[in-house]
């Protein structure tokens, strides 16, 4: 089972699936009521998880509107429910939240409500909606790490300085280059929920084809946290990073970290090439100086 | 698992039964009248074997219940167990009292959302997330209310999964509700009560609700 962004061709499965699900699980509804085309206009505007099994079939869904840090769908295939496939999207949803989230659950779906309070969910509110069913709002744990693409939020002297003065790749990086290099990549941003940056990472890519990991680090102060791997699954599930034929990256010591997440050593080392100068920066700096 | 008998009889005001456990000041018992809080409604006042209770607490699907440290009690022993009755059917009344505004309000206002609870002996309260005061609806509110109280409907109260403890209480056609409580038996024991909303922060509307009669007739 994996779970990756929604792709339009899930669609009518995707639409079947919810159908099916409502209609089993939620009997005190009018099922005959359902159709096929909710599921569109149910998810209009958010970001979707889809659960599949290794032939491509469609085992689940969560939908997040992200806005709001609300987890509108959590649906997961009659056949396939108890296997763990809705912890894992509700944590693969996690990685889509800025603050503590908060979903509604009909008070009448006891086996829900058990499955979210097992997963540090706790409820907060309640309403009843215009069918007079009864809801429950719960909220779930605070996130302990946020990712965002956005450039803007980057701690751009906390990325410098750790670049060029404590990494091992990069040791000497001008400040342009440095510069230059954001602007050419997608920039990933780990931040606590304070505001404060914990992990960085680049990819260069065409978003099509190819990707190149680089400049992956986590601060100090998070490490052996998971942070690290929850820096990966965030990569793995985003929308622009999808069905790359090749995504490549260089590590000198963590290796096991990237194993976890499907890369390994060259399949065919003799039809890569690489052109290398490790220690451009330094002579980078003396012909600056010299100048 | 204690047998939770004020759910069977919620007007039993006292109880034979068989201490389960002891560990210190805290024991469990075989069988119980003494409501521990939960959903808002607090725990009950009342003595086991003369010795007043001074907290009770829910633990998976028992209650434990502490005692003054000199208690002595030991496991099989025989205790009678005393409600403060007065106390209980106050708590009772208000409870059902909260109950049909909320149940009114979910009627009235759509989308209104329930974000706290308490019942205490003397006033009880409910909190909602409304961006509006909500002072406008309170007199249909109260109208409404007063109707279903001076209609004395039959309440039942039972479970919907005895496995899990889960109960309800329902007005026949008019709401459906799960809640753990002790429920009354007619909506007109609630008697008389006043209802005024207060101001708790921002999006928040408060309502709190006092009994007007003291003993119903």
């Amino acid at each position: 089972m994996t779970i990756l962004p929604y792709a339009p061709h899930q669609h009518a499965a995707l639409a079947q699936l919810y159908l099916d699900t409502r209609r089993s699980s939620f009997p005190w509804l009018d099922g005959q009521a359902m159709q096929l085309a909710d599921f569109a206009r149910d998810t209009a505007d958010e970001s979707l998880l889809v659960a599949q099994d290794a032939h491509g079939q469609v085992l689940g869904f969560a939908s997040v509107y992200e806005k709001e840090n609300f987890l509108h769908h959590l649906y997961v295939a009659p056949a396939a429910q108890g296997q763990g496939i809705g912890q894992a999207l509700l944590q693969a949803a996690a990685l889509r939240f800025t603050a503590a989230p908060s979903l509604k659950c009909f008070a009448a779906n006891p086996r829900a409500l058990a499955f979210y309070r097992q997963q540090g969910w706790q409820p907060t509110g309640e309403g009843v909606d215009a069918a007079g069913h009864r809801w429950l709002r719960l909220q779930g744990p605070q996130p302990t790490i946020v990712f965002s693409t956005d450039c803007a939020r980057l701690d751009r002297e906390l990325v410098y300085q750790y670049l060029s003065r404590e990494s091992y790749w990069a040791a000497g990086l001008p400040r342009d280059i440095f510069e230059a290099s954001l602007q050419g990549s997608l920039v990933i941003g780990g931040y606590h929920p304070d505001g404060q940056q914990l992990a960085f990472a680049r990819v260069i890519t065409d978003y099509a084809t190819f990707g190149y990991l680089a400049d992956v680090f986590v601060v100090d102060s998070a490490r052996g946290q998971g942070t690290g791997k929850a820096l990966m699954r965030y990569l793995q599930l985003h929308p622009r990073l999808q069905n790359l034929r090749r995504f490549m990256l260089a590590t000198a010591d963590a290796h096991g970290l990237y194993a976890q997440f499907g890369f390994g050593a060259l399949g065919k080392p003799e039809r890569i090439m690489e052109k290398v100068e490790p220690a451009i920066y330094q002579r980078l700096a003396a012909e600056r100086g010299q100048a | 698992m204690t047998r939770k008998v004020f759910w069977d009889d919620p007007y039993l005001c006292t109880l034979d039964t068989t201490v389960a456990s002891v560990a210190g000041d805290e024991v469990t018992l075989a069988a119980t009248i003494l409501y521990a809080e939960s959903g808002g409604q607090e725990s009950d006042h009342g003595c086991i074997a003369g010795w007043p209770v001074l907290a009770a607490r829910k633990q998976d699907h028992g209650i434990i219940y502490t005692l003054p440290p000199q208690h002595g009690l030991q496991p099989g022993a025989a205790v009678t167990l005393q409600l403060d009755w007065p106390r209980r059917y106050r708590l009772m009344r208000l409870h059902f009292a909260a109950e049909l505004v909320l149940e009114t309000l979910y009627q009235t206002l759509p989308d209104v959302e329930k974000i706290g609870a308490h019942i205490a002996e003397h006033k009880a309260r409910i909190d909602f997330a409304l961006p509006q005061a909500i002072t406008p609806h309170l007199p249909a509110l109260q109208a409404r209310i007063d109707a279903l109280i001076a209609a004395n409907l039959a309440i039942t109260s039972a479970f919907s999964d005895a496995a899990s403890g889960r109960r309800y209480w329902a007005l026949p056609g008019i709401a459906h509700v799960p809640c753990g409580g002790t429920h009354l038996r007619h909506s007109g024991e609630v008697g008389r009560i006043a209802l005024k909303r207060k101001n708790v922060g921002r999006g928040k509307e408060r309502v709190e609700i006092t009994l007007l009669d003291d003993t119903p007739t």
